[in-house]
């Protein structure tokens, strides 16, 4: 089985990888793992004033499809409202990366990451 | 070791000595579900790996196929069997976690309920994620081998953690010290 170009290119190229200042009121960080494959993932972002992603930070230890989830993701979510990048499924990311079904997890692993990073935004600017 | 058991040759009751029919002496199954009954250990967390191993040696060698060359198909069948069946058990038992869901299964629990679910304790995942940024920076074999004998007491003192919560049945804290021994295995076999 061979994986995918895009899959390979996130892999070696990864994008915006790197963190941010997790106590900053504009940063919000999601932390989440998978015991079973050891895999952890810090996913992080930048929300203007507005509720625009600025800017997104990832560091994953895990397998190549991981590390692949979460650099896409990072991709996906700048630009886009806090509400948008709420609606990303998981599907949409193992569909891009042609994930084998193993590996789907992998892509829950990001969308639970960016869900958990929103939630962390929101509960810091709570009125 | 003697059981009465019927023997699948004489098709009678039989006494089995070492897996043997005590008339026919034809091998027998090992008539044994689980990993600790098969090497015939008390059902505790920790355990004794050099008695595990004798014993995972007596037992090869009743069962191991080279041993059967020449006897009946029944008895290739059930060596075949039986030693690849002892060399699963063996493998599951000297696995620090396996062997949690091994006995969590014994004991009636379910092993892991939101095994398909993203882990989020953040204490644990931070901590987790700063000893892996730890071993991404090493510079030198010194640094490996701190490093290395850190996680080892840290996995050390997890275990005895794990068997006494077992000896007291708290299994929701058995639940979570099976999350960060996975991790720390993880790393371990990493540094390798």
């Amino acid at each position: 089985m061979a994986y995918s170009k895009n899959l390979i290119d996130h892999y070696e190229n990864p994008r915006n990888v790197g963190s941010m200042d997790k106590e900053s009121k504009e940063v919000g960080t999601g932390l989440v793992g998978a015991p079973a494959c050891g895999d952890v993932m810090k996913l992080q972002i930048k929300v203007s004033d507005s509720g625009i992603i600025e800017d997104a930070k990832f560091k994953t230890f895990g397998c190549g499809s991981a590390i692949a989830s979460s650099s896409l993701i990072t991709e996906w979510v700048k630009g886009k409202s806090v509400d948008e990048a709420h609606s990303i499924k998981n599907t949409e990311i193992a569909n891009h990366l042609a994930l084998p079904p193993v590996k789907i997890h992998c892509s829950v692993l990001a969308e639970d990451a960016i869900k958990a990073a929103i939630a962390d935004y929101k509960d810091k600017n709570k009125k | 070791m003697e059981v009465i058991i019927p023997c699948w040759n004489c098709q009678t009751d039989t006494k089995v000595v070492d897996f043997r029919c005590s008339i026919c002496n034809k091998i027998q199954n090992i008539r044994k579900t689980n990993p600790y009954d098969i090497f015939n250990l008390k059902q505790c967390y920790l355990i004794d790996n050099e008695e595990l191993e004798i014993k995972y040696f007596q037992l090869q060698n009743i069962f191991h196929p080279d041993k059967f060359i020449n006897s009946a198909e029944k008895e290739k069948e059930i060596s075949a069997y039986e030693s690849s069946n002892i060399n699963n058990a063996y493998n599951l038992l000297l696995n620090n976690v396996d062997r949690i869901k091994i006995l969590l299964k014994l004991k009636g629990y379910k092993a892991n309920p939101n095994n398909e679910e993203s882990f989020t304790d953040k204490d644990l995942l931070e901590e987790i994620m700063e000893l892996q940024n730890r071993c991404m920076s090493i510079e030198n074999e010194n640094e490996k081998v701190k490093i290395k004998t850190e996680i080892i007491e840290k996995i050390r003192i997890i275990e005895l953690e794990i068997n006494s919560n077992f000896e007291k049945e708290k299994i929701p804290e058995i639940k979570n010290l099976s999350v960060k021994l996975s991790y720390l295995e993880k790393i371990k076999k990493n540094l390798n």
